[in-house]
């Protein structure tokens, strides 16, 4: 879909038209759900929050000034959504449900496999907020470094570091030695 | 085991879309939030209105007017106010006998 299909789609839902704003959430729920996925590490609650995003984003959509992509503007309401519940969510251990989501979410993988997804999870728990918020949109290739210095409203410079650092610590978790090839 | 987007795939998928079920739940949450913006608005709306109206005896003894001489703007208060609830059950109630009307103020707008 272009530019111009999506302003349109935008100017409808802005004066209530529901349908409209349907067909925005179908072309963006890809991006904001994975965002979500990699930096919650539950499907479940990635989605509970994309959902509350997109709900939020009808409310907030006259803000949208259109000096960035709407998915932005999107993945930035999330990345506020998932920083609220973090907080008030801090004191669940995830540790103890780690193993219980990878029986959730990926039930037909191997034994190998699912021993790494922990072992990532387990790294990206402990990397700072920012740190794996910008991992999670910059590793899966959807948000150019620009663009996920606007969704976290960091410099371009510190999400790139982010990025670096967190990738080697995922790497480390891993057991991968980290590549100087930046 | 280094790839960008393989270190991706492991933190999470994204989902093969269009989801519809996933569409039809952000409609349903946003038509929830919406009901639940207008019952608090509604609820303010009242509450205000209540506090108005419960202030006014207060406030005309503290400027020294009696019952007798408040009478006849009680009187007119009365009346615009039902009007106003007559207006405002004829056009948003639960038989909105105006309804085709609001639905072309709406159009024109």
């Amino acid at each position: 879909m272009n530019a111009g299909e999506e302003a349109r789609l935008i100017g409808l839902a802005r004066s209530g038209d529901y349908a409209a704003f349907g067909r925005l959430v179908d072309m963006h729920q890809a991006a904001v759900r994975a965002f979500l996925r990699r930096v919650t590490g539950n499907y479940a609650d990635a989605d509970d929050l994309a959902q509350e995003a997109f709900a939020r984003t009808w409310e907030v959509l006259n803000r949208f000034d259109g000096t960035s992509s709407l998915r932005t503007f999107i993945c930035g309401v999330a990345f506020q959504y998932w920083r609220r519940a973090r907080r008030a969510q801090s004191r669940r251990d995830v540790r103890e449900t780690a193993y219980a989501d990878l029986a959730d979410t990926q039930t037909d993988e191997a034994p190998e496999r699912a021993a790494q997804r922990l072992a990532l999870r387990k790294a990206m728990e402990e990397l700072p907020e920012d740190q794996r918020a910008a991992l999670a949109l910059c590793l899966g290739q959807e948000f150019t470094h620009g663009e996920a210095a606007e969704i976290l409203g960091l410099p371009l410079g510190t999400v790139k570091s982010h990025v670096t650092r967190g990738r080697a610590r995922l790497q480390l978790a891993l057991g991968v030695t980290e590549k100087h090839d930046e | 085991m280094s790839d960008d987007l393989d270190l991706a795939g492991l933190l999470g998928q994204a989902p093969r879309t269009p989801d519809l079920g996933f569409r039809f739940d952000v409609l349903a949450r946003t038509a929830e939030r919406a009901r639940r913006r207008k019952a608090r608005q509604s609820a303010f709306r009242t509450t205000t209105l209540f506090a108005l109206i419960g202030l006014i005896f207060p406030v005309a003894h503290a400027l020294g007017l009696g019952l007798t001489e408040l009478q006849p703007l009680l009187l007119v208060a009365g009346v615009l106010c039902l009007a106003y609830v007559l207006a405002f059950w004829t056009l948003e109630g639960p038989r909105a006998v105006l309804a085709r009307s609001r639905a072309v103020f709406r159009m024109r707008t």
